[in-house]
This record gives structure tokens, C-alpha cells and sequence, in this order.
């Protein structure tokens, strides 16, 4: 089929974002693109999509008591490498 | 390696606390979205804490082959599958059945029969500022199969290149694609659904 269905454009959208899709594949998808409304809508959507996973995955900080405790783990790991380099 | 990872690197070696507290807050909140993904919210910091032991000891061998951020990403999500095995935990919806050949939106020739609809807003921000469906997502990201979620925090939140993640999930750049695609897919799906019905 010269164009591909709206299902393949669907998979290759996801795919296009991350490594972009070209040749006759690349081709074939602008030109469903161009003729699609529904495809163009998912388009947009699978981007706005990727963005909103990334800022909601991008806000988390550590609490007080995890970076203190981790920060106590980093000083002992310090301690431990030096005794370790004392021996040698 | 780049010059900033080796200055990096060379103070974490001398034992620079501002260095280390610097890179660990830089980096928490994927290691943390990694963490959680395999083997769940509850003992994701204790995972990290752990991993971050595993790098500083391996940090004299690190040998910059890929980036530093690649280098600890693998070794949490190696340390949180560790800890998985370990709790004997089961990984929800691990065998979630997978829709996509008979997805009810396409119609017999693969084309769209139900359409997604328009959404009110056209960034991220716009989408989060409705707390109900932030929460929504949140909840469906969790549902997902863990490899999806791993694929998505890694690529989407963590910028990571795809050779990197193959790398860390050992999977093929076309598994990976897919991985990607389903989970993206989902989370889209659910978004639609809220802005349709205002619904989770």
C-alpha cells in the first residue's frame, strides 16, 4: 500500500520522535499526515504526551531525611575508602 | 568522557560533599522514577541509596564508555531488580494483556473509527494544572507494565539516547520502540479519556 493506515502512523509517530523516521517510510508518513486530520491530531498529542510524562517525572525531590541519611552513607563510604587505602 | 564528567568524578573521588549532594539531587528524581518502576514506591529510596554505594565504589573504575548519568541509571535499575528478586515482589499488571492488535479505536482497515478528541490545553502545563487528572496519570503510569514505565522514565523524563536505554533494559532498538510506543500510547489514551468525561 502506498500510504500506510492510520494504526501504522499511530506506531510510527512514537517512533518518529525519537529517531526521525526517512526514506519511503518517512515520505509515505507526511503524506498520510498531510491528508489525515485524525493522524495529525494523534501527532501532536503523542508529543504533548511525551512532554507531560517528562515534567511530571521531573519534579521529584528528595525529602530532608533521605538526602541526610544519604549524605551520612557518603561520609562513611569516605571513611571506609580511606581506612581501605590505609591498609594498602 | 567530557571534561565536566571527569572534573566530577575526580571530586566525588576526593570525598567533595557539595559535589556528591549536588549530583545526587540532579539525579534523584529519575533514579527515583527508575527505582519505583521495578520494584515499587516503598523501598525505591532505599534502592537508590543503595545504588549510589555500588557507584561510588565502582566510580574508581568508571571509565566513561558511556555517560556518567547512563552509568548510574543502570546500576539503580540493576540493584532495584536485585531487590525485586529478593521481596519476591510481583510486578503488577506485569502480564497486563496487550490490546494493540485489536485496539477498538481503529476499524477493520486499520483506520481511525474513534478519533482522539480535542484537548484544552496545548502544554504540559496547561494538561497538569488540573490536579485530578495529574493524579490520574500518575495512577495509570503505575498500572503499566514495568518495562514500559522504565522505557518512558528513561527516554521522555531522562532524555537518555536510545542506545543508552537498550543498553540498560538490554532490549533491541525495535522492542524498545515499541515499549515506548505502548506506554506513551496509554498515557495519551488516558488523557483523552479525562478530557472527554472529566473522569479518571
Amino acid at each position: 500500500m502506498l500510504i500506510p493506515s492510520c494504526k501504522e502512523v499511530a506506531e510510527q509517530l512514537s517512533e518518529n520522535m525519537d529517531k526521525p523516521v526517512t526514506g519511503i517510510r518517512g515520505l509515505r508518513l507526511k503524506l498520510h499526515l498531510w491528508v489525515c486530520r485524525n493522524c495529525r491530531r494523534y501527532h501532536d498529542q503523542m508529543e504533548l504526551t511525551s512532554k507531560t510524562i517528562a515534567l511530571m517525572g521531573s519534579n521529584k525531590q528528595p525529602s530532608e531525611a533521605v538526602k541526610k541519611d544519604m549524605m551520612e552513607r557518603f561520609r562513611d563510604a569516605k571513611t571506609d575508602s580511606g581506612k581501605e587505602s590505609a591498609a594498602d | 568522557m567530557p571534561e565536566s564528567e571527569q572534573i566530577i568524578i575526580e571530586r566525588l573521588l576526593a570525598g567533595d560533599e557539595t559535589t556528591f549532594e549536588s549530583i545526587f539531587s540532579q539525579h534523584y528524581a529519575l533514579m527515583f522514577s527508575v527505582a519505583q518502576s521495578i520494584a515499587g514506591t516503598a523501598i525505591a529510596d532505599e534502592i537508590i541509596q543503595e545504588a549510589w554505594i555500588s557507584a561510588l565504589r565502582a566510580l574508581p573504575k568508571f571509565e566513561g564508555r558511556s555517560s556518567l548519568k547512563s552509568w548510574l541509571m543502570r546500576i539503580v535499575a540493576n540493584e532495584a531488580k536485585t531487590r525485586r528478586r529478593k521481596e519476591s515482589r510481583s510486578v503488577s499488571l506485569e502480564s497486563m494483556q496487550d490490546n494493540w492488535s485489536t485496539d477498538p479505536r481503529f476499524d477493520g482497515v486499520s483506520h481511525w473509527k474513534d478519533p482522539s478528541s480535542q484537548w484544552h490545553g496545548d502544554t504540559p502545563e496547561d494538561l497538569l494544572s488540573a490536579s485530578e487528572l495529574r493524579d490520574c496519570i500518575g495512577k495509570n503510569i503505575e498500572k503499566l507494565p514495568e518495562n514500559q514505565k522504565v522505557a518512558m522514565n528513561l527516554r521522555d523524563t531522562g532524555g537518555l539516547s536510545m542506545d543508552e536505554i537498550c543498553n540498560i533494559l538490554n532490549v533491541t532498538q525495535s522492542n524498545l520502540r515499541v515499549l515506548l510506543h505502548r506506554g506513551r500510547d496509554k498515557v495519551l489514551q488516558v488523557i483523552d479519556h479525562f478530557e472527554r468525561t472529566g473522569e479518571c
